[in-house]
Formats: C-alpha cells, structure tokens, sequence
C-alpha cells in the first residue's frame, strides 16, 4: 500500500525572480507573464507519484525581498524539509542573495535540503548569471544540486521539484 | 473546584464575546494530540481543507500552514515557547482575490498544558491588500529602475565604445595625416633638389622618423661596377655604413635586390641571417625593400633597429610607399640629370653650328679677320653692363655671330663688288636685314637672337633700314650692336680705305649719338672702350 507523507518546501529568492511562476508552473501547468508580487505566504500543494511512494509537497512560497525583510521572519521557515533558492540569470545581483539565503536558511535547519535554481533562461541573449556561476554557488553552499530552468517554457521545472523531493525521501 | 468543561465554557464565552466584538478574528481549541476539538461559531470553515464541523480532525489535514508544525506545537504544549505566529499567509478564493490570513498559536492555559492550544484566526486582506498594492508598486519601480539602470549602463558602454572607436579613428586620422605630411614633405624635397643625394637623405630621415627605425639606408645599383652601394644613411653609429658595397645576391641587401622582394626579419637573433649593415650596427630586427620603378631595381631601401620589431600590415604600408617615392626620386633626378646634360650638349652643338655659319660668312664676306668674333665679345660686355641675364646674352652672342647671316641672299656680284655700288645695287644690299629675319625666324632656337641680324641697321632717328624703326623701337641688343659695328667697320682696313684710327672712331660714333646711335649705347661704348683701354694697358 502506497503512504503519502507531507513534506513542506519553500521557494526562497529576490523579488520578481519568478518563484510564484515557477509553482504555478509546476503545481497548475500554467504561466502569466504578468509581474504581481506576494505578500507573506502562499502555499500550495502537489501531490508527487513515484513507484515507491507518493510525497504531498506543502510548497511555501515566501515573498522575495530586497534586503532580507521577509526573511528575517523565520517562522516560515519551520518544519521546512526543503527549499528552491531562485535567481534571476538575467539579474546578477539576484545570485548574490542566493548565497545569503542559502546561508540563512542552514542556519534555522542545518539539514536543510537545498536546490539552486537559475530560471529565465528562456531570455537567452540577457543573461548576465552563467552556468558556471550557479554552479559555483551550488556547490559552497550545497550539495551541488543546481538547475537552469524557464517557468515561461517549463524546461527544467518538474525536475527541480522532483530533486528536492528525491534528496527529501533520501534524508529522511 | 470547577471542572475541565466549565473552565473551557467560560473561556469559550470570553472567547466568543471578543471575536464578535472585533468580528475579524476566528479561533479553534486543539487538544494535546493536535486534533481540533472546537471552533468558534464565526469560524469561517471554507477556509479548512477538511471537514471541521465534528471534532477531532487531525490540525494539519485541516490546514496546510501546520504540515511539519508538530516540534513547534509541542514545544507551545511543554510551555517552553510561548507562542508561534504564521503571518499574511494568502488563501485565493473562488473568485480569485487573495484572502490574507494570519495564524497565531498560543496555548489554553499557559499552567495546565494539557488544555490545549488556541489557534486564532485573524482575517487580515485590509492590510494585506495594501501592503500588497504598496510592494507591488515598490517592486515594480525596481523593475524599472534596474532596466533604467541596465539601459544606463549600457549606454554608458556604447558611449565609451564610440568615445573609444573616435579616439582610435582620430589617432588614425592624424597617423594618416602624420604619414601624409611625411609623403608631401618627400615630394618637396624631391622637387625642390636635382641633387639625387640630398633627396634621398631627406626621404631616409622622414622614413626613420615614421617608421620609428633606428638606422635608414638607401643603395642604389651601380650597373659599372654590379654593386649596390650605400648613398644615404641616417641614424648610423658607425661610418662603415656610408660605405657598404654589395654585391647582387649577396646579404639581406644583395637579396632583396636580386629576388626583388621585401625581406623582413623581425629578430635577428631567432632568424640569423648573412646582414653586413646589421652586424655593422647590432640590429635586432631589419627590413630590405628593392627600389623599383618602370620595371628596374634601381636599388634598396633598409631599415634596422636594435630590437626585436614585430610591424603590422599598415607599417609595411607605409614602408612601401615610402620606398616607392625613393624609387620615384630616383628615376625622375636621373631623367632630369640625363635631360640637362642633353639640353647642354644640344646648346653645345647649336653653338658650334652658328660658330661655324659665322665663319663661313666672314669667309664669303672677305670680312677683316676676327670681325665677328670682336664685335660678338665687345657686344657682349656692352650687353652685360646694360644689365642682361644669361639667357639674354645667349641669344646676343648668337645674333652677333650670324648678323651678316642675311648677306648669304646677296649675289657675288654686288656683295663683293669693289667699286661703289648702283642704286640698284644698294637696293639689293639693303635687304640682308630681311633675309636674315626670313632665314632665322622658322628656327624657334635662334628666334631669340633675331633682332641683331634684323636690326643692326635701324639708326635712332629712325633713317635705317629695313624697317626705318626710331629709337627705343630698335630693340636694345640692335642699338648696341651697331654702334660696335660701325667701330669695328671704321676701325679696318678696306680695299677704298685705310682703317681709322681709334680715337677718330670714337669721336665719330660720340658725333653720331642721338642720331645714328642711341646716346646710352653709345655711354655704354665709351665705358667698355676704357675699360678695354685699361686692360690692355695692364697687359
């Protein structure tokens, strides 16, 4: 008999880098190209099947910031199994606040599981974060686990969730 | 001592009585195993995920926001933290605006843990929404920002790339203009000289100026000896160079020549090479162009420096150019050097030639021995001290010589008659002055020096012939002419006549001044004739 265990996830990252996009993306299949901010949390659930169990992923999405304002409020964080730290390849200075949330969030939970995530990488020709650089990141301040994604097109996205429920199932 | 429920009633009476009273908030009881045991009647209960109207439902399948929440809840339940909050958390409703929801757990009764949690709901869109609509504008205005500054940016970037394209066209313009000027300078230097050596040394020296060499040497092929032999340097240290001689095919020099191509070494050292200038020197880099021009090397052009040297394709350019206007310089002094010594053998020969027609007319003539050539000489110092250029006195030496020319269409008859002439005769006579004109005039050479033979017979006041011409109307070399040739008439013997004496010839032609002689020919006369006088006394 298949369980299905509840894990919470959060999608962390700056203003506008896409994080609700990329859930509506994953969660509804759908993408808006309209920019509409969030205010605190949203949180949605989808319900992943593999042949060896199901994973119903609680996925907060947390509102970006500009200086950490939002994250300071660690009460999102708790009982978060994982979390998506997003950047923005067509902002360099996005990446930047990759490290400091990835930074942030290990303090609250060491065993944090973390996905790097580069999304936009449909805008080709306005890309200032290479793939280099993600990975650099990925690997000082995780395991490695990094993926380029477009939550305009959908490359990558399901892939980035699955990771994360993947490293998930292999921690718990 | 009350019981568990009656506590529990009355706090739910409190309860319900400030929830109505500030009608935002919500609350449900959770009991010590995380189930919901009751919730407020206002509790709005679409907003649970699960049915919530019986009692114990699990809390976090009833609500998302506290999957994961168990450690935290305890830890409320244990007393050892005091509360926990979720803020704005959004709940997208049916019609598909944002409900904003904050969740804050506290206990029952912070001494009796095992009465549970309150989880109150308060409803807080008001706020949220504003919130929401002040971060979006926030946000957006970053947005915007960042593109301005993106756009700003990369302006700034074009700017300073076209800044930079212009700086680099403006150097390039001012090299081409640099180079320009150095070419016209050599152009000058080549007009302004017929001195094959001094255009050549100026061309060397604006060559190792541009092309920032040390050392600048042009050879040139010396086709007597088959040599190419150094003829100007600049920048040398040594005096050896000024007198390279190479054979053809011999060194870097003797190469370039012979295969007729540029050799370029950029280091000597890495690429040795047989180089008697460079070892004269200790270059380090040289470069030998052959001088070329119609087909012909005429010679070659070397430049040294004592370091490695590494040109782009516009410095070998320019060598080329500049080696060519060497080459330029070079065919064009010798044409005009080859040129002018033929002029001069050409003036020679026509010199030669009128001699030898003057002669032979003083010969038909049975003229006194030496006439034309004593009058052309005394002609010639009256001429020089009138003030004539050379070209001028040229052409009175030539018109002095051939005077008599015209006398060659006088018969025998009445050109060598001894007795006095007829009328007739002398009709005859008068007109040597025409045929000499009609003889000389169709030799563009000797058209110059017409107006002696054509005028040596006018007379100031205008009873000469051919033409009767007075005063300033007879041209100057004709009026001081005929005075030398009445003097020298006067002066020799004649088969009717003995010559006079000289002082009596003076007087004569002193007597005829302002009549037969122009009076400032005649002054001139008089000063010749004394300074003749003085000469001829100091002998």
């Amino acid at each position: 008999m298949n369980t299905i265990v509840q894990k919470k996830v959060c999608l962390l990252g700056d203003f506008g880098v896409g994080k609700t996009s990329l859930v509506r993306r994953f969660v509804e299949d759908r993408f808006d190209d309209k920019y509409l901010t969030t205010i605190g949390v949203k949180i949605s659930r989808k319900t992943i099947v593999r042949s060896y169990g199901s994973m119903s992923m609680l996925i907060w999405d947390l509102a970006g910031s500009t200086g950490f304002d939002t994250f300071t409020n660690p009460s999102y964080m708790q009982g978060t199994a994982g979390a998506i730290i997003v950047c923005d390849i067509t902002r360099r200075e996005t990446l930047t606040i990759v490290a400091e949330y990835a930074r942030q969030a290990r303090i609250i939970n060491p065993k944090i599981h973390l996905v790097f995530v580069g999304n936009k990488m449909d805008r080709t020709g306005e890309r200032l974060v290479s793939e280099e650089d993600l990975r650099e990141v990925s690997s000082t301040f995780g395991d490695g686990t990094y993926f380029m994604s477009s939550a305009k097109t959908g490359e990558n996205v399901e892939d980035v969730f699955f990771a994360l429920a993947e490293k998930i199932d292999a921690g718990a | 001592m009350p019981d568990k429920k009656t506590e529990f009633a009355k706090l739910t009476a409190r309860a319900a009585q400030v929830t109505s009273d500030l009608y935002q908030l919500a609350y449900m009881h959770v009991d010590t195993s995380l189930r919901i045991v009751q919730v407020s009647p206002n509790f709005p209960s679409e907003l649970a995920e699960a049915d919530i109207t019986g009692t114990g439902v699990p809390l976090e399948d009833a609500f998302g926001e506290f999957v994961g929440m168990e450690d935290v809840l305890q830890s409320i339940l244990r007393g050892e933290q005091h509360h926990f909050q979720i803020e704005r958390v959004n709940r997208v409703q049916p019609d598909g605006s944002i409900r904003y929801l904050s969740f804050r757990i506290v206990p029952v009764d912070v001494r009796k843990s095992e009465a549970g949690l309150l989880v109150i709901v308060e409803d807080v869109t008001r706020f949220g929404l504003v919130e929401h609509s002040l971060v979006q504008s926030r946000n957006e205005m970053k947005f915007l920002q960042d593109a301005l500054a993106r756009t700003n940016a990369e302006l700034d970037q074009r700017v300073e790339k076209r800044t930079a394209e212009l700086a680099e066209a403006n150097q390039q313009i001012e090299k081409q203009l640099f180079r320009m000027q150095a070419l016209r300078m050599n152009d000058l230097a080549i007009l302004g000289t017929t001195d094959l050596r001094v255009a050549l040394k100026s061309i060397a020296e604006q060559t190792r100026r541009q092309l920032n060499v040390d050392v600048v040497s042009i050879l040139l092929f010396n086709s007597h000896t088959l040599r190419i032999e150094s003829v100007a340097v600049t920048g040398a240290q040594t005096p050896e160079i000024q007198n390279v001689r190479i054979r053809l095919g011999e060194t870097l020099i003797g190469r370039a020549a012979l295969e007729r191509k540029m050799i370029a070494i950029p280091d000597l050292v890495k690429e040795p090479q047989s180089d008697m200038v460079g070892r004269l020197e200790g270059f380090i880099s040289c470069f030998v162009l052959p001088l070329i021009a119609k087909g012909n090397v005429l010679g070659v052009m070397y430049l040294g420096r004592r370091s490695v040297f590494h040109p782009d394709q516009d410095w070998l350019d320019f060598f080329e150019s500049l080696a060519g206007q060497a080459a330029m310089a070079i065919e064009s002094i010798r044409a005009f050097e080859t040129l002018q010594r033929s002029n001069f053998e050409l003036a020679l020969a026509y010199s030669r030639t009128i001699e030898g027609w003057s002669h032979a007319l003083d010969l038909r003539d049975h003229e006194t021995k030496d006439h034309t050539f004593r009058v052309t000489e005394v002609t010639l110092r009256l001429a020089r001290l009138a003030g004539m250029n050379d070209t001028e006195l040229m052409h009175v030496k030539h018109g002095a010589l051939l005077h008599d020319i015209g006398k060659m269409g006088i018969p025998d008859a009445i050109l060598l008659k001894e007795d006095y002439l007829s009328t007739d005769e002398w009709e005859i006579m008068r007109r040597h002055p025409i045929y000499a004109y009609e003889m000389l005039s169709p030799i563009e050479y000797l058209r110059p020096a017409l107006d002696i033979p054509y005028c040596h017979h006018e007379k100031w006041d205008g009873t000469g012939y051919p033409r009767g011409l007075a005063g300033e109307q007879i041209p100057l070399s004709a009026r001081l002419f005929a005075v030398v040739d009445v003097w020298d008439a006067l002066r020799s013997d004649r088969p009717y006549r003995k010559g006079w004496e000289e002082e009596k010839v003076r007087e004569h032609i002193r007597s005829q001044s302002g009549t037969h002689f122009d009076p400032n020919a005649v002054n001139l006369f008089l000063r010749v004739m004394d300074g003749m006088d003085r000469e001829n006394a100091d002998q």
